[in-house]
């Protein structure tokens, strides 16, 4: 059964990445618990604390996607491929907690590669009717100095 | 008949030189350079809130004008500045942006001499080496640049023969600058760096003309759709300061939480205020939250933006969340608004360099919020100081 669950959050936590390469927002929401919650936060060593860059609820989030076309971010006109790699599973009864390593590349429209961030995914997971679903995704970056803004979920 | 002349980003605009701009004030090297020396070099700079350096000897790395100062609050409390270099051989002493000196004492790392936190050196290692030389710590130093604090904010000027702090910003700025930072004890909750692939200048005229908020989604609805906000008034001062008088936000109209409780002392419900200082700090005051963005100019066409979040000391857990997240919605590095500040420069700068764009005009007259006249202000004083002239290049003396 652990092995089970193991698979199924393996498969989840790479899906949530495609689902962001390709841009399909409503599925990437569909991860979430319907209070699930999303944050982006940064090791700051200026003031030697973690700043939150980002905290929103799945409706918060679903908000600001669906508000994508009427803002003028150049983020949302990348194509962006994520590299994930499951460091750590810790599977309980109701709740899983998992933590992945991740790259973020962006291609421009010329085709130019480039690495856009390095951070890394610290998730809670509730099962839920026979489905683990993310109840908590913090982004915690490790790049602090980027070279575009990104106010849409990383 | 007179032939009206074509705008069109390449032929001369006619206009009176004060309405346009020779696009090569962004591109030219040398005009970079006489920035960092002229303007950057020469007025009081913002270095950072003094929440930041809280207890005797923390200490904080700054970039002005592209020399790397320490700034180090003393057992006395005062926060001195100095050349982060060795009095020595030029080795940088403290190696970390923030940190606290381990009792006070800051070494270097090469050969081991050793400052106090007021920038005198207290061991020069190995001293019998200098015996039959001038060479001796009493008469050794870090060099110290100027330090003044108003308001909490901690500015540092590099040269000595720059008027003082009050008397560069002048009571009228000061005045503007009261609410809410004379009555509001701040404290600094959000600091990110963001890198900027353009001329520090085009960031700066974002901070300083209100029509560029057709931009912004959340500017255009909650602000210049109400005819109250677009009457909206600059102030211009001298030395290029200039303000934008407060005004209310409409919140509800694009369903954010209105900025109604918790204010910051002094502060209207849903209030906007602006002070820019020259030559490129803005304070930033939406009811509940404060921003303060500077820049570090790197190259003409590279900026480094400081941004920074402030909210009350002593707030609650839910009270700086709060602030966090009206910070963030607009402000913070996944607000809505900041990324397209950012793009629309980097477009700006990319036709400047390819010469695509030769002239900017900024000739907007009218009286309120979109008119360009603090764009114009700032470049009457970038061209006192430069000696140069915004609108055309080939025509200017040079300030050595």
């Amino acid at each position: 059964m652990s092995l089970e669950h193991q698979m199924q959050l393996t498969r989840l936590l790479h899906s949530s990445t495609r689902l962001l390469d390709d841009q399909n927002h409503d599925g990437f929401l569909q991860l979430f618990t319907s209070e699930g919650e999303y944050s982006i936060t940064c090791l700051t060593p200026e003031l030697a604390e973690k700043m939150i860059w980002m905290k929103a609820t799945r409706s918060e989030i679903d908000e600001r996607l669906k508000a994508m076309n009427e803002h003028e971010w150049q983020i949302a006109h990348v194509e962006q491929t994520r590299i994930l790699s499951v460091d750590t599973i810790d599977i309980g009864k109701n709740t899983s907690n998992t933590s992945s390593s991740f790259s973020l590349y962006q291609t421009d429209q010329q085709g130019r590669s480039e690495l856009y961030v390095l951070g890394r995914y610290e998730d809670e997971w509730q099962y839920v009717s026979k489905r683990w679903y993310l109840a908590k995704r913090e982004v915690a970056l490790r790049t602090r100095l980027l070279k575009m803004l990104s106010p849409l979920p990383i | 008949m007179t032939l009206l002349q074509r705008l069109d980003g390449h032929a001369l605009p006619d206009l009176p030189d004060s309405h346009y701009l020779d696009n090569r004030i962004y591109t030219d090297q040398s005009i970079f350079e006489n920035e960092q020396k002229n303007i950057l070099a020469r007025s009081w700079r913002f270095a950072f809130h003094v929440s930041e350096i809280k207890q005797k000897f923390d200490y904080r790395l700054v970039n002005i004008a592209g020399h790397e100062l320490v700034l180090i609050r003393g057992k006395d409390n005062t926060i001195r500045g100095f050349y982060n270099s060795c009095a020595h051989r030029g080795a940088r002493i403290v190696r970390t942006p923030a940190g606290n000196l381990d009792e006070g004492r800051m070494t270097c790392f090469y050969h081991l001499w050793t400052y106090d936190a007021k920038g005198k050196c207290t061991t020069v290692t190995q001293p019998q080496g200098y015996k039959q030389t001038s060479v001796k710590k009493e008469s050794t130093s870090l060099k110290s640049v100027r330090v003044d604090i108003i308001f909490g904010l901690v500015f540092v000027c590099l040269d000595d023969a720059v008027e003082s702090l009050p008397d560069f910003l002048g009571e009228k700025v000061i005045d503007a600058m009261r609410i809410p930072f004379e009555r509001a004890d701040l404290e600094v909750f959000h600091f990110h760096r963001t890198e900027i692939q353009a001329n520090w200048k085009l960031f700066v005229e974002t901070n300083c003309e209100g029509y560029h908020e057709l931009l912004h989604l959340l500017n255009r609805t909650t602000a210049v759709a109400e005819q109250k906000y677009r009457s909206r008034q600059w102030s211009l001062y001298r030395n290029g300061h200039i303000s934008f008088d407060p005004a209310k936000i409409e919140y509800g109209n694009i369903d954010y939480d209105k900025r109604d409780a918790n204010l910051l002392p002094g502060m209207e419900p849903n209030g906007h205020v602006v002070v820019n200082l020259f030559p490129d700090m803005m304070l930033n005051c939406r009811s509940t939250v404060v921003r303060l963005d500077s820049l570090i100019p790197i190259a003409n066409d590279k900026t480094i933006l400081e941004c920074r979040g402030l909210g009350l000391v002593g707030d609650s857990e839910k009270e700086r969340a709060m602030r966090i997240n009206h910070h963030n919605q607009v402000w913070g590095p996944a607000g809505v608004n900041l990324a397209e500040d950012l793009w629309a420069v980097e477009t700006q700068m990319q036709n400047m360099i390819n010469d695509n764009s030769r002239y900017s005009v900024i000739a907007r007259e009218e009286q309120g919020a979109m008119s360009d006249s603090s764009l114009r202000h700032f470049y009457s004083e970038w061209n006192n100081l430069t000696g140069k002239k915004a609108h055309c290049l080939d025509d200017s003396r040079v300030n050595t």
